[in-house]
């Protein structure tokens, strides 16, 4: 409790004393206050401060003015401070004015200075204040130094003795005071930042607790029990006065707050503008709904349009139009033309906008650069031209001004023109189609994935002279046969491309066919029509028996013991020539067509029995191929005129002039070549149509061919290339026929306009090989 | 040395004692190619005369520099690259050309100066090294389409014929049947083989009989050589190797196994038959015609050339799919012949279509040389016939001329 008392009581000796003395007296309240939580004395002491009732009339004051009890010690506590701000501005004005300073000046002065101590204690912010006041540099105030610690820890105090200008000189160094701070913390409560601890613990110190800033709290001074007595006893207002043991002071309830407790107790509510029995708002029952079900916003499709706006919508109001008198006199005719118009124009087609004329040249100007003026020659020959060949239908001319062009003496004439080209010329919209060529290509997969194919020229067989027209292979695929215009037939070595042997029969070799049936032994057919048409030759490396053949075209006969020695068993005289021959599998039948019309043209001939048949007794038209089918004893016949006649069926191939056929392997495709450049798949099963047409040759195709072994199929054409194509027969039904072109072979020249005249896969490799007109026969693998 | 170029270092090594040099490490340009380590490899020698070398990087040669193998196979400059270098083959030089009227079907050396040659007229001709024909053996009534000579046995050579006849010749002559495509003789000398374009192999005894045998099936041929050819005497087969499909184009005796044969033909097939049981071991199928075929007993590989222009290399031992060591391609034609040197592991010969003859080292994928005819007559036309013996290679084909190259035999490593 002592500390402000004490202060108090010296700042009263100090008025007592001279002004010199003032400084030693200041050192001492600091000392004083150091040591007085540990000191009896300063009880003492404090004691006779109270007795001279100078405190307490001060705070009696204070209390008047404030209207608080001023035994109450911690309002004292804040009036003092409060009275320290008031007392510092005093003191600035006294510094700021007169030299002379009054007594009350210097009672104000100290009491500033006592105040200042307190607060230097209590509140850390106006500590530096208290020393500016004293003239006294403390600098361990402001560093919060503890005080219970003070006497280890010299305060600097600066002592100016009776140096008043030496003091006033370091006043000026001080900072000056924020006087609004101080002015906001007067209405701060001290606050203890202990925190929730029994006040207890702190009884044995001389602080209560921290402030803020972490400066102790000096336990405010109180009263003893006696004077707590007197005070309750003069005190009106004691009922409404508690304690507030943390900042160890005195609170007295508000009359607000007392009406607050008065409610509380009385059991109502606590805020005395709250009214109980209000009336209730109906904001969402049964019968109002003011707030809505969902708080989305309304949508655009609720709103509803007024009338008036729908028909302004729909244009049968026009807002802000003038409204139209009504002529007397109606003009029946005025719509005539549009509505006629408008009649028309949805039959007739869309209007097309007539073509823009081009826009003049330099060469149309009337002075055109010398560039664009013709020359004399030129000139001439402009005039020697048609005049519908003309590139364009004037001349160039230079005027040297505008004003000495003549008129255009054509432009009644062009004009014209351009009507008439308008006029008679029919126009049209270019209708531009958005497909993608690649989009229409089938999609077909890549041919690498389809090998083995014969991609690449291996041998080339030379030794004909003139151009070979047929070939064909032994069942073994060790020998190739092949027929010439130069009268020889061939045979070959197929992997070494050595000619084993040479028949020269003097004819032209028209076709020459293996015997498919290689138990039967090496049997081969050569037909050779000669220019007569008389004697042709079959000849057989196996002997047979002869037998007369009646009533046919035909003639077996024996050949010379020449051509016996030769390997020519046998020899079948035709009448005419022999354009093809077909060898049945079975190595027995084998079927010929010759150069006449009807049903004699084609023939089958049994081997072993040296019999001719003719099978069909009409036939029309010439019939240019004949084949074996290779499982049943079908034979298809195509007719160059479009018709083909067959015992099972017709197919219709689409094509003019059909040149080979060959059967697939396993029976129900067939292709057709033809010399309109055509090559027709056909699907037996599926139709008579084709199922697939490809056209892809230049020139006419000589020969179509499928491999025995591999899905293969060749075409040989006269513009001299062989193309090589995929043909995946499936054995599920369902699936059609896949064709896959794969390579187009070169090589062979073309002589005559003749090209490749045969072509024939290897029975047992993926080879193919081809015979030309260039007299050379080529294997490509 | 150029400073800045990158280099690496290298360690050589050789098989061969007498070019052994140290195997220290030693830091070599990476740009330097085979001639520049081969002169490196010389001066450490310490050669007069310069002696060529291939090196070989990881079993094989080094083509190009050794920056772009180390880029081919990713590796690192960082570390000691180890080279082997054996001394290069010389290019292959032509000593003689003997001339025929016909193609040349087929070439066998049974020495080192005595040439048999088939060919396409039907006679089996015997030439000597000093260039002179020593005998014309007008027997066969069809194209000779093989022969083959016989060491160190009364039994000459053997033939074989498309007049389904093969015969012996020697002191007495034998002959045999079918249209023979090839034939040869197992390593011992006993007994051969012969290949048909009937898709079967037969396997005969060299030892002559007495009288002729009677050949059941085939009474006809027996009867029309019997009467032409007296003194020839007939002998039948011991054993019929039948399975391939198509025809059989080669065979050839794996000369480690006597009882083993390889065969190929034209149903793309490479097998490996017992012909004491006659049980086809092994089938390989390539999907391409086999047109020759070749085993060399030292590196224990078959050497097959195709239809695709290509020779494949097979592996007999493996069972698995990957029998197909190698496929070695650079030929323009079909490869009508393939020839292992007879003393090297690498080393192979092939003929082709092309008129080419390629000497390939199968520790590369290129072929050493490529050797064309240089005659006017020549030039282009297709080689039929192949044949190693030593340090000759024996080459005939479409010209008709017997062609005969020597190779250095100081390659032959083992």
């Amino acid at each position: 409790m002592a500390p402000a008392k004490s202060k108090a009581g010296n700042s009263k000796k100090r008025t007592a004393s001279n002004r010199a003395a003032r400084e030693p007296e200041v050192r001492f309240p600091k000392n004083s206050n150091i040591e007085v939580p540990s000191d009896e004395e300063v009880d003492s002491d404090l004691e006779e401060d109270v007795e001279e009732g100078d405190f307490d009339e001060m705070l009696k004051m204070m209390a008047e003015e404030q209207g608080i009890d001023s035994g109450e010690e911690g309002g004292e506590v804040e009036d003092d401070y409060i009275a320290g701000d008031s007392l510092d501005e005093e003191d600035q004005e006294e510094e700021d004015g007169d030299e002379d300073v009054s007594d009350s000046d210097i009672e104000g002065d100290s009491e500033d200075a006592s105040d200042d101590e307190d607060d230097d204690l209590l509140l850390a912010p106006s500590a530096s204040r208290s020393t500016d006041d004293l003239a006294t540099a403390v600098d361990s105030n402001s560093e919060g130094e503890g005080e219970g610690e003070g006497e280890d820890k010299q305060l600097t105090i600066r002592d100016f003795g009776d140096d008043l200008e030496a003091w006033k000189e370091y006043r000026k160094t001080l900072p000056t005071i924020e006087a609004g701070y101080a002015s906001d913390s007067s209405t701060e409560e001290p606050s203890n930042t202990i925190g929730n601890v029994p006040i207890e613990w702190y009884e044995d110190y001389p602080h209560i607790g921290y402030d803020i800033d972490g400066k102790r709290i000096l336990r405010p001074a109180t009263s003893d029990e006696l004077d707590k007595f007197l005070e309750n006893q003069d005190n009106p207002d004691v009922f409404r006065t508690g304690r507030d043991e943390v900042n160890q002071q005195n609170v007295k309830l508000t009359d607000e707050e007392i009406d607050i407790i008065r409610r509380i107790q009385g059991g109502s509510i606590p805020d005395a503008d709250f009214n109980q029995y209000e009336d209730t708002v109906e904001w969402f029952t049964s019968k109002t709904m003011q707030t809505p079900v969902t708080g989305a916003p309304v949508s655009k499709r609720g709103f509803v349009r007024s009338k008036s706006c729908r028909l302004i919508r729909q244009g049968k109001i026009t807002p802000g139009k003038p409204k139209q008198e009504k002529p007397r006199f109606y003009d029946v005719w005025e719509n005539a033309d549009e509505e006629s118009a408008d009649a028309q124009s949805s039959r007739r087609p869309l209007r097309l906008a007539a073509p823009r004329l081009a826009l003049p040249s330099h060469e149309e100007s009337y002075h055109p650069p010398p560039e664009y003026l013709p020359t004399d020659k030129e000139r001439e020959a402009w005039l020697e031209q048609d005049p519908d060949s003309r590139k364009r239908n004037f001349l160039p001319q230079d005027f040297q001004n505008l004003r000495s062009v003549p008129g255009y003496q054509k432009f009644l004439h062009e004009r014209f023109q351009r009507c008439l080209d308008l006029y008679m010329a029919p126009r049209m919209i270019k209708k531009t189609s958005q497909l993608n060529a690649e989009e229409l290509m089938p999609k077909l997969p890549d041919p690498r994935d389809l090998r083995p194919f014969p991609a690449a020229e291996a041998l080339v067989y030379t030794g004909h002279t003139g151009r070979v027209r047929s070939i064909s292979i032994d069942p073994t695929g060790l020998w190739l046969l092949s027929g010439s215009d130069d009268g020889t037939v061939r045979l070959w070595e197929i992997v070494t491309g050595r000619c084993a042997q040479i028949w020269d029969l003097k004819d032209v070799i028209h076709t020459v066919a293996w015997c498919p049936n290689p138990e039967v032994g090496s049997r081969v057919v050569v037909i050779v029509p000669t220019e007569l048409c008389s004697d042709q030759k079959l000849l057989v490396t196996e002997e047979f028996e002869e037998e007369d053949a009646a009533s046919l075209p035909v003639s077996w006969d024996m050949p010379p013991s020449s051509e016996q020695s030769q390997g020519i068993y046998i020899s079948v005289v035709f009448h005419k020539a022999v354009k093809s021959l077909a060898w049945h599998k079975r190595g027995d039948y084998w079927a010929t067509v010759t150069a006449e019309e009807g049903g004699a043209s084609v023939l089958i001939h049994q081997m072993t029995k040296h019999k001719s048949q003719r099978p069909f007794r009409k036939l029309k038209g010439a019939v240019q191929t004949v084949k074996f089918h290779p499982n049943t004893a079908l034979r298809y016949v195509r007719i160059y005129n479009l018709m083909q006649q067959a015992l099972v069926k017709t197919l219709q191939p689409g094509v003019k002039w059909i040149s080979s056929v060959d059967v697939h392997p396993q029976g129900d495709n067939v292709i057709v070549g033809s010399y309109d450049k055509k090559l027709a798949w056909f699907d037996m099963d599926l139709s008579v149509k084709p199922y697939r047409s490809i056209r892809y040759h230049k020139q006419a195709i000589r020969q179509v061919s499928y491999s025995r072994k591999y899905p293969l199929f060749a075409t040989a054409s006269d513009d001299g290339s062989l193309q090589v194509y995929h043909g995946m027969v499936y054995q599920d039904l369902n699936m059609n026929p896949l064709i896959v072109p794969l390579k187009i072979l070169r090589g062979h020249e073309i002589r005559n306009s003749l090209g490749v005249l045969d072509c024939l896969f290897h029975p047992i490799q993926p080879w193919l090989l081809s015979a030309g007109a260039d007299g050379t026969i080529r294997l490509w693998t | 040395m150029d400073g800045d170029a990158a280099q690496i270092q290298i360690r050589l090594v050789a098989k061969q004692e007498k070019y052994a040099v140290s195997d220290a490490p030693m830091m070599v340009p990476q740009s330097v190619q085979r001639y520049g380590l081969s002169e490196i490899v010389n001066h450490l020698l310490g050669n007069e005369k310069r002696v060529p070398f291939d090196f070989l990087a990881d079993g094989q040669f080094l083509r190009g520099t050794i920056a772009s193998y180390l880029e081919e196979h990713s590796l690192s400059a960082e570390n000691i690259l180890t080279l082997e270098y054996v001394e290069s083959m010389l290019p292959p030089t032509e000593i003689a050309s003997y001339s025929h009227d016909d193609w040349i079907s087929s070439v066998s050396a049974s020495s080192s100066s005595r040439f048999v040659v088939g060919s396409y007229d039907g006679v089996v001709r015997v030439w000597n090294a000093q260039s002179e024909c020593e005998q014309e053996l007008k027997v066969h009534d069809s194209a000779v389409k093989c022969v083959q000579a016989v060491d160190g046995h009364k039994v000459e050579f053997l033939s074989g014929s498309q007049d389904r006849t093969a015969i012996a010749w020697g002191n007495k002559n034998g002959q045999k049947r079918a249209l023979v495509e090839g034939v040869v003789v197992n390593p011992s000398g006993t007994h051969f083989v012969t290949a048909s374009a009937d898709a079967t192999i037969r396997f005969w005894s060299l030892a002559v009989p007495k009288e002729s045998e009677q050949v059941g099936e085939q009474p006809q041929a027996k009867k029309r050589k019997g009467s032409r050819m007296g003194e020839v005497v007939t002998k039948a087969a011991i054993g019929t190797l039948a399975g391939h499909v198509g025809g059989v184009t080669c065979v050839c005796f794996n000369k480690d196994q006597e009882s083993q044969v390889f065969s190929g033909g034209w149903d793309h097939s490479v097998r490996a038959w017992d012909v004491a049981s006659g049980v086809n071991l092994s089938t390989n199928l390539c999907d391409k015609v086999v047109l020759d075929l070749d085993y060399s007993a030292h590196s224990k590989l078959v050497a097959t050339g195709h239809a695709d222009r290509s020779l494949r290399l097979w592996d007999p031992r493996s069972d698995d799919s990957t029998v197909v060591k190698l496929k070695l391609t650079s030929h323009k034609g079909f490869v009508s012949g393939v020839a292992w040197a007879p003393k090297s592991a690498y080393m192979l010969a092939s003929a082709s279509h092309d008129g080419t003859v390629k000497v390939w080292d199968i520790r590369s994928r290129t072929p050493l040389y490529t050797v064309a005819a240089t005659d006017a007559k020549d030039k282009g036309k297709k080689l039929l016939a192949i044949d190693w013996h030593n340090e000759l290679l024996l080459t005939g084909g479409e010209s008709g001329s017997l062609r005969i190259h020597s190779v250095n035999s100081q390659y032959d490593q083992e």
